[in-house]
């Protein structure tokens, strides 16, 4: 055993991650690694054990997260978990290890490396989805419904999706999520998330030209000439964010 | 003329009028309507200048019976005029808010005819926005300096924000330069708003329905170096309007030149000078300041090259060095160098361990100008070994320094400050 690194797999939901965090404490053993089945590459020294998705089990490391360290917790735990960043898994899991250890003081211990990795993922994620409120910029379709591409770096539907549910409200549209290849959709004041491998050719409204006209040329007379500063804006809406930007193309 | 040159004309009318925050109200979307207002606000875009857009800001038109000198619509100036419909302003709105290009709308306006007809103008706007199209976005809207009180009240009753512009900080330059403005017709509707403010909070207490009034609160603006005032003045003025008439923000902008009144300035706009007046109004809001700890007569002006709190920390070096583990947060706050972020990371980090400059850098504080403030268990940070070889080359010559840019904060001290500070520990 002592050569042989144990490795969980899951299916890349949450729900997934909770139920692996579930068998953590059900074995009573730590994985080197937790790993999304599609991302392994299989490695002839490690032992692989895959979990799967239990609703039941998820449930209660939720609510066991909520209650016995603190509702920040899970927050964290949630937003950290749709972030990016590599071997994010394993740092989580650490974090609720540490946190049924301190409780809801966990926060507190900002120097211990994975409270500090899901603090500052958590930030990461949550400043990202903040952006994309302001970033998304719906299209009117010829049927009516409006359409958006967005390219985050973090999975930031789960997030944004109430707020835009909330806002428009009666209003069927999509968000979507070009380099995860997700769809938020909204149709009769319900929204989910769904796989999409390709969308069919868009065909806009006849009033979209003429608004995305009026918006760019709002946006170009706002600026004030004799306070120009490129690199401020840059910090603002770095490159990355302006492809899908009307005002950008 | 259609909606397009209209809006070229009527947004590059607005675009002098720096508040473009949506913040601070938290509007819910009703049944069958459209839009909301984010409690934090939410930015969509930045223009080239690097100022943030949330808002649709256009005049309502820039047909003006008034003549500021410092005002790019004022009657004299030979310039493109138009006017918007309520229905068009209406159009657009809902448009741009659909495609989520903006949080809502901005809605100033030049004075068309008298006050009074302005007002009706912009109540009519806002009342199609909110009751015919069902708009639950965040408005901001003008109150027109003039108007009867009864209109600024329906107009608060439809927006989210309510301002009224000073513009210019002191009676004698409204005098000078906005010969139909005084002093007291645009601070009469500040204390009507601010007491409908506080009266439609009181019913709120009471009734939870009750309407609200201008929930995001008032702000205004004060233009930066078109009149003498000194820095001093302006803050002061800024620190009266917060406690007086519970401002909720004070915009400074600084002056484009855009009038031809010989008095008027007409070089480049002060942008650092309004920098730091914003780092200054910071320092009031956030961080417990008053602005006579920051100027006083003998400084009526900030230091363009050193921000205001170094300036004051530098001026009160008896209260310093601040160490990390013990300092209550309100110390750690008047440090050079430690935000509102930084502060509060330390307080809850230092409740788990006692805190080292190694530390500071895992939790991401930069010290780069801490350092000369701060001790971290009664010690210095190892840099500040070289205090002497910033001493030197100050005593060896004067050096001059750019006037932009990061400097460092000692090249600036007089000497014998310089050698105290130095010497302090």
């Amino acid at each position: 055993m002592s050569d042989c690194e144990l490795i969980y797999t899951y299916d890349g939901t949450f729900d997934g991650f909770l139920s692996c965090v579930f068998s953590v404490y059900e074995n009573r053993e730590i994985p080197r690694r937790i790993s999304e089945t599609k991302n392994l590459q299989n490695r002839l020294d490690c032992e692989y054990k895959h979990i799967t998705t239990d609703r039941e089990k998820s449930d209660r490391v939720y609510a066991s997260i909520r209650d016995k360290i603190s509702y920040r917790a899970i927050r964290n735990v949630f937003y950290a978990f749709l972030s990016d960043k590599p071997n994010k898994e394993r740092l989580i899991l650490d974090y609720i290890r540490v946190g049924y250890q301190y409780g809801r003081r966990v926060d507190n211990h900002l120097l211990l490396n994975p409270v500090n990795f899901v603090v500052s993922a958590e930030r990461f994620v949550r400043g990202e989805a903040h952006r994309m409120l302001g970033f998304v910029r719906f299209s009117e379709l010829e049927q009516g419904v409006y359409y958006s591409a967005i390219q985050p770096k973090n999975n930031v539907l789960p997030i944004i999706a109430p707020h835009f549910a909330h806002r428009f409200a009666n209003m069927p549209w999509l968000i979507h999520d070009r380099g995860r290849n997700l769809c938020l959709v909204h149709l009769s004041k319900n929204w989910y998330i769904t796989d999409v491998a390709g969308l069919p050719a868009l065909k806009f409204s006849d009033d979209e030209t003429k608004y995305r006209k009026l918006w760019r040329q709002f946006y170009k007379t706002l600026e004030i000439k004799e306070r120009h500063n490129e690199k401020l804006q840059k910090s603002f809406v770095p490159l990355y964010y302006r492809r899908y930007l009307t005002e950008f193309y | 003329m259609d909606v397009f040159d209209k809006l070229t004309i009527l947004s590059g009318a607005a675009k002098y009028d720096v508040s473009c925050t949506s913040s601070g109200s938290e509007r819910q979307n009703k049944a069958d309507g459209i839009g909301s207002a984010s409690k934090c606000g939410i930015c969509h875009t930045w223009t080239g200048d690097g100022r943030c857009v949330s808002l649709l800001k256009i005049l309502f038109t820039n047909f003006c019976a008034y003549d500021c000198q410092y005002c790019v619509n004022r009657s004299s100036n030979d310039v493109p005029r138009a006017s918007f419909t309520p229905e068009e302003i209406a159009e657009l709105t809902i448009n741009f808010y659909k495609r989520n290009y903006i949080e809502g709308l901005f809605l100033s306006s030049a004075v068309l005819k008298n006050p009074d007809y302005t007002a009706e103008l912009l109540i009519k706007t806002l009342s199609l926005l909110r009751n015919e199209y069902k708009f639950n976005g965040y408005i901001h809207v003008k109150a027109i300096p003039g108007a009867s009180p009864f209109l600024i009240e329906r107009l608060g009753y439809l927006a989210d924000r309510i301002s009224v512009n000073i513009e210019l900080p002191s009676e004698q330059s409204l005098a000078s330069f906005a010969p139909q403005k005084s002093k007291a017709s645009i601070l009469a509707p500040m204390k009507q708003i601010r007491s409908s403010i506080e009266e439609s909070a009181h019913s709120l207490s009471i009734y939870r329905h009750a309407e609200k009034f201008a929930p995001a609160g008032q702000s205004t603006q004060i233009i930066i170096g078109a009149t003498p005032e000194s820095d001093r003045k302006i803050l002061t003025l800024s620190e009266a309007l917060y406690r007086k008439y519970s401002l909720k923000r004070v915009f400074y902008s600084a002056y484009v030149p855009v009038g031809t009144n010989p008095l008027l300035p007409v070089a480049q706009p002060p942008l650092l000078r309004e920098h730091r007046l914003y780092q200054a109004d910071w320092l009031l809001r956030y961080y417990g300041f008053n602005a006579d700890e920051l100027l006083d007569e003998k400084t009526p002006d900030f230091n363009p090259i050193i921000d205001p709190k170094s300036n004051w920390a530098l001026a009160h070096l008896d209260q310093f060095p601040t160490e990390i583990n013990t300092a209550p947060y309100e110390m750690l706050l008047r440090t050079p160098g430690i935000g509102i972020r930084g502060a509060q990371k330390i307080t809850a980090a230092r409740r788990a361990h006692i805190l080292d400059f190694e530390d500071l850098k895992k939790l991401r504080i930069s010290i780069k100008r801490a350092r000369y403030f701060i001790t971290c268990k009664g010690k210095y940070a190892d840099g500040i070994k070289i205090r002497q070889e910033y001493l030197s080359p100050l005593l060896l010559a004067e050096k001059p320094v750019a006037q932009y840019g990061q400097v460092n904060i000692f090249d600036m001290l007089p000497k014998e400050e310089t050698a105290k500070c130095l010497t302090a520990n």
